[in-house]
């Protein structure tokens, strides 16, 4: 009777200590999909896909009840691309990840109210247009146009951030503040400006690629 | 055996008396607390251009039905139009807490024929501090179709 109790006890340790190694360690765990606009397991006090969600979407509805971009009766012509908006956090951080998440919304939401040219793709349009002109390619269905499209504004903006670390918790935080201004083009006014800003605090160790 | 009858029903009275302490708010009866003529709650059918409150947990337990009071109440909710045509909607709440309370707050925006005619916003944090008061605002993307909408509140994650 006592061999066998003693044999159930054991049985319940291993139980419990596989349980406790499968809870810590998940390795062999397959691979999910989650909701990208909530937080997970793996997030830490970077910027995280919600982040990046939040932020342009408040962006795109803000320029759009903004008189000077989408109120006029002539659309303006806007350049929104990464190149002027610049990194200055701790954080590495891929920043077509916004400005391409805020270009690709407010081209779709915007619906003709502003309309965007792709400064980035000058190379290929150049090209195509040589081709053209030098009569090796047609003129396809749309025409030529002397010019290259002029622009009224340009995005530019920073991530900035604050960090810091509790040497007796072992806590980060990390505060970040992310601006966004539109510039004309001609006068260097600033037309808009707006910004998103958020606190984190954890004690994981996450690296960002 | 008298006396330990005695202690225990005092003990028992004591108890009772805590716990109604701790269920009681300060401000229980404070009217917006009480009674939410903007609030959808969340086991009941959806209305338009109201503030829906999307967990249970927001009704606060262990009160008489009818003095059951919110933990958030809305104070008021409404929209206009933005200088370009879009629909700015806003909702103000009150914590009815003595604890700052975090919420999750979004807009939907439908057409009037009640079609979602963009995508929700995403969820914002607002932060009550206890018993006091604040605002969300949201605006459409959309600028001719949009005519109702909907705010709905969740417990922040």
């Amino acid at each position: 009777m006592t061999a066998s109790r003693s044999k159930i006890v054991a049985a319940l340790l291993v139980l419990a200590s596989t349980a406790c190694a499968t809870g810590s360690y998940r390795s062999g765990m397959p691979v999910e999909y989650v909701n990208a606009r909530e937080t997970s397991i793996t997030d830490g006090t970077g910027i995280e896909s919600r982040d990046i969600i939040s932020m342009t979407d408040a962006m795109v509805r803000d320029m759009l009840a903004n008189y000077a971009i989408s109120g006029r009766r002539v659309a303006p012509v806007v350049i929104l691309d990464s190149k002027h908006f610049e990194n200055d956090s701790s954080h590495p951080i891929n920043k077509n990840l916004i400005t391409d998440r805020l270009r690709i919304h407010l081209t779709r939401a915007a619906n003709g109210r502003i309309r965007f040219i792709a400064r980035e793709r000058i190379g290929m349009v150049e090209q195509e247009r040589a081709l053209k002109r030098d009569g090796i390619v047609g003129n396809a269905t749309l025409g030529r146009t002397r010019q290259v499209s002029g622009s009224d504004y340009r995005l530019a903006g920073r991530i900035m951030s604050l960090d810091g670390r509790n040497g007796r918790t072992g806590l980060n935080s990390s505060y970040y503040l992310i601006s966004f201004e539109m510039v004309d083009l001609e006068t260097s006014e600033i037309v808009w400006g707006n910004s998103y800003e958020f606190k984190k605090i954890g004690g994981d160790d996450v690296s960002y690629r | 055996m008298d006396l330990i009858r005695t202690f225990a029903l005092l003990a028992t009275l004591s108890v009772t008396t805590l716990a109604a302490c701790q269920i009681t708010p300060r401000d229980e009866l404070v009217p917006s607390c009480l009674h939410n003529p903007n609030v959808v709650s969340w086991n009941r059918p959806i209305r338009m251009n109201t503030v829906g409150l999307t967990d249970p947990s927001f009704r606060r337990r262990g009160l008489p039905f009818r003095r059951r009071a919110n933990l958030i109440a809305v104070r008021d909710t409404g929209s206009r139009p933005t200088s370009t045509g879009t629909m700015e909607v806003w909702a103000s709440f009150r914590n009815c807490t003595n604890e700052t309370v975090e919420l999750d707050v979004r807009a939907h925006f439908f057409s009037i024929e009640l079609f979602p005619i963009e995508q929700s916003s995403e969820w914002r944090q607002l932060y009550l501090a206890a018993n006091s008061v604040g605002s969300f605002k949201e605006l459409s993307t959309d600028r001719d179709r949009v005519a109702h909408y909907y705010i709905e509140v969740r417990e922040a994650r």
